[in-house]
């Protein structure tokens, strides 16, 4: 299925056409960070064939009986404890960010968002990355609130910059890791200058390389009721990242507040069965993979880096505590190695893959994710470099 | 049966999230949440129950939605934390999770961690034990104000080879879990302990007292308490150790 071509039914100035009586126009010459049109323009992916949407089906059934027959094994007890704790932990901040988004997606227009941004392409994807500062969100939090923010209009790499920049560069983090550090302030700067550095970096680029792409998605599981009302969907466009916002949200505070709990409820739906298998792949790592192992592999140069980086990608750790398990290795790795982890784990690992499937396209997202890698791997080996041995 | 499944498309959204708001309430009421998560948490939990029953009435309120294979899909895998939430009642990280986080005795006490004075630290005393015993945590982290005191100390055994084979088979390793977050981020805080019955089964939690002492191995101080006296001791009220500066 695919949406109507909103441009011809709403007189939107399709992408490029030069327009500037247009309220958004001055972002839209932006060749790097060109705001994207309303979300419906995005071709939706072709649905997912009987045949896998079946197997998927049966997979989820498996899981659920394997758990309930086998649910007295030790191996059992312990994944489920492991797994139990990710989803426990995540869920409240998701729930949150969710509110956060419902209520940006209710209360901020698309104009009022664009008139607090600054104007310049940089300035902005500068600002988007440290706005951790003030606004302090995990990983698990930060998606859905991006999510609805692009909705509004967000340029690509602003977005990027605050998804990537958010759950490093925080006073939160800043704290853990430097008690997990024994209070060594060293450690705790390099990571948030190095995260910080990676998100402006990696927003830069996938500005240029999606300049003229689609990069953002809305996939028919996140924004159910657009299929069934197009023309509502056209007809509300700009006023709602899924193009019937409106529809759903009467007038007055407590109906908008209703609105924005409809959508949050939504967005939360839409991505905690992401968070769900993420942490499920993460509780399998954690029951199955002995960290001694890793310390076995440790002797060729930037090994250890790889491995942590790839034990990063597998655990799922918040943000806010992945600082104790670096630390852990001390002695062991070297710092930049530590580092590798402590700056991967936030900006990619198994859950955000998922869950960043309900904001980008899949070309985006592997764009995002080898970005993201090849980042903290040059930061890595700078550290490296610079002769940051055993910390 | 047909008004069954009728109900079920209206409602099925309610449905699930009052399934998740049920759980966590369940949790929170019977403190379950300490098997999985630190104390201070409870906040959180009661931030995203009231935001469930928030969800639960917006979606009461709001226009069925299709249910399809997909939205199937999705609530399986949304009910599967609830059935795991089942299985992993009471149970706590034991030797086979030691045995798969431990980093060795240098990733507790090596040369980056500097070793201080836990007796002018304030922290010498584990909150939930009588006097005399000492937390797991102050001892492996700062084991220097211990040294060649008489102390007790509650932990869980484990046999490792490896320990035994560089110490002595009459060694092995007294280790309680300490949380930063949760029970995924939970790391082994341990000492190694000589004088403990050859047949007390793994994962027995077993209070050991008698004097502690500082090995020296390869320039790196282990700490090792020889114990006098060893019993073994059901599972503690908290089982998990937490960073108390971490909140």
């Amino acid at each position: 299925m695919r949406y109507p071509d909103i441009t011809k039914m709403n007189n939107v100035p399709s992408p490029g056409t030069k327009n500037n009586n247009e309220p958004l126009a001055w972002a839209r010459d932006i060749r790097s960070n060109a705001w994207h049109d309303p979300v419906p323009l995005q071709p939706e992916p072709p649905p997912l064939p009987p045949l896998g949407k079946s197997l998927k089906f049966m997979a989820a059934l498996l899981a659920l009986a394997g758990i309930c027959f086998f649910g007295d094994r030790p191996d059992v007890r312990s994944f489920s404890l492991v797994f139990v704790s990710i989803v426990l932990e995540a869920i409240p901040f998701m729930l949150v960010g969710a509110c956060v988004g419902g209520l940006i997606e209710v209360f901020v227009s698309r104009e009022r968002l664009a008139t607090h941004l600054p104007r310049r392409p940089w300035a902005m994807i500068c600002l988007a990355a440290a706005l951790g500062i003030v606004f302090p969100v995990c990983e698990c939090a930060v998606v859905p609130v991006v999510r609805r923010l692009t909705g509004k209009g967000l340029p690509l790499a602003a977005a990027v910059a605050y998804l990537l920049g958010g759950p490093i560069v925080n006073p939160i983090v800043a704290v853990s890791t430097m008690l997990a550090y024994n209070m060594d302030w060293w450690v705790a700067a390099i990571r948030l200058l190095c995260g910080y550095a990676i998100a402006v970096f990696v927003a830069l680029a996938m500005g240029r390389l999606f300049a003229r792409r689609p990069a953002l998605l809305m996939s028919p599981g996140m924004c159910e009721h657009a299929q069934d009302n197009q023309e509502a969907a056209a007809r509300e466009i700009g006023r709602s990242c899924c193009g019937h916002g409106a529809q759903f949200v009467p007038a007055g505070l407590i109906g908008k507040l209703a609105g924005a709990f409809r959508h949050a409820s939504d967005d939360f739906l839409a991505v905690a069965h992401y968070l769900v298998i993420g942490a499920a792949v993460a509780a399998l790592a954690q029951t199955l993979v002995d960290r001694r192992l890793f310390l076995e592999l440790t002797a060729l140069p930037m090994v250890p880096s790889l491995l942590m980086m790839g034990l990063a990608i597998l655990l799922n750790l918040c943000s806010e505590a992945d600082a104790f398990i670096a630390a852990s290795f001390r002695g062991l790795l070297s710092l930049p190695a530590q580092m590798a982890f402590m700056l991967t784990g936030p900006m990619f690992d198994l859950k955000l893959l998922l869950m960043y499937r309900t904001v980008f396209t899949r070309r985006a997202i592997i764009a995002l994710a080898g970005l993201i890698l090849l980042a903290v791997l040059v930061v890595v080996a700078a550290l490296e470099t610079l002769g940051m041995g055993m910390s | 049966m047909k008004l069954m499944r009728a109900l079920f498309y209206r409602y099925w959204r309610p449905l699930l999230l009052g399934a998740w708001t049920y759980a966590l309430a369940g949790l929170l009421l019977g403190r379950a949440y300490l098997d999985f998560l630190r104390p201070e948490f409870v906040v959180l939990l009661v931030l995203g129950l009231l935001v469930l029953l928030a969800f639960i009435f917006s979606a009461i309120n709001a226009r069925p939605q299709p249910f399809d294979i997909h939205q199937a899909t999705r609530v399986l895998i949304l009910i599967l934390p609830l059935a795991c939430l089942c299985v992993a009642r009471g149970t706590t990280l034991d030797a086979n999770a030691f045995q798969r986080r431990w980093t060795g005795m240098a990733g507790i006490n090596g040369r980056s961690m500097p070793l201080q004075d836990a007796a002018t630290d304030g922290r010498t005393r584990d909150a939930s034990g009588s006097d005399e015993d000492v937390s797991l945590l102050y001892l492996s982290r700062w084991p220097k104000g211990y040294a060649e005191r008489t102390i007790a100390v509650v932990g869980m055994l484990r046999r490792d080879p490896k320990i035994a084979a560089q110490f002595g088979t009459n060694t092995c390793v007294l280790f309680r879990f300490v949380m930063s977050c949760c029970a995924a981020d939970a790391m082994p805080a341990a000492i190694l302990v000589n004088g403990i019955p050859a047949d007390w089964p793994e994962s027995a939690w077993v209070r050991a007292s008698g004097r502690f002492t500082l090995r020296n191995e390869s320039n790196r101080p282990i700490p090792v308490l020889n114990a006098a006296q060893a019993e073994q001791v059901s599972k503690p009220q908290q089982p998990y150790l937490y960073w108390k500066n971490t909140w």
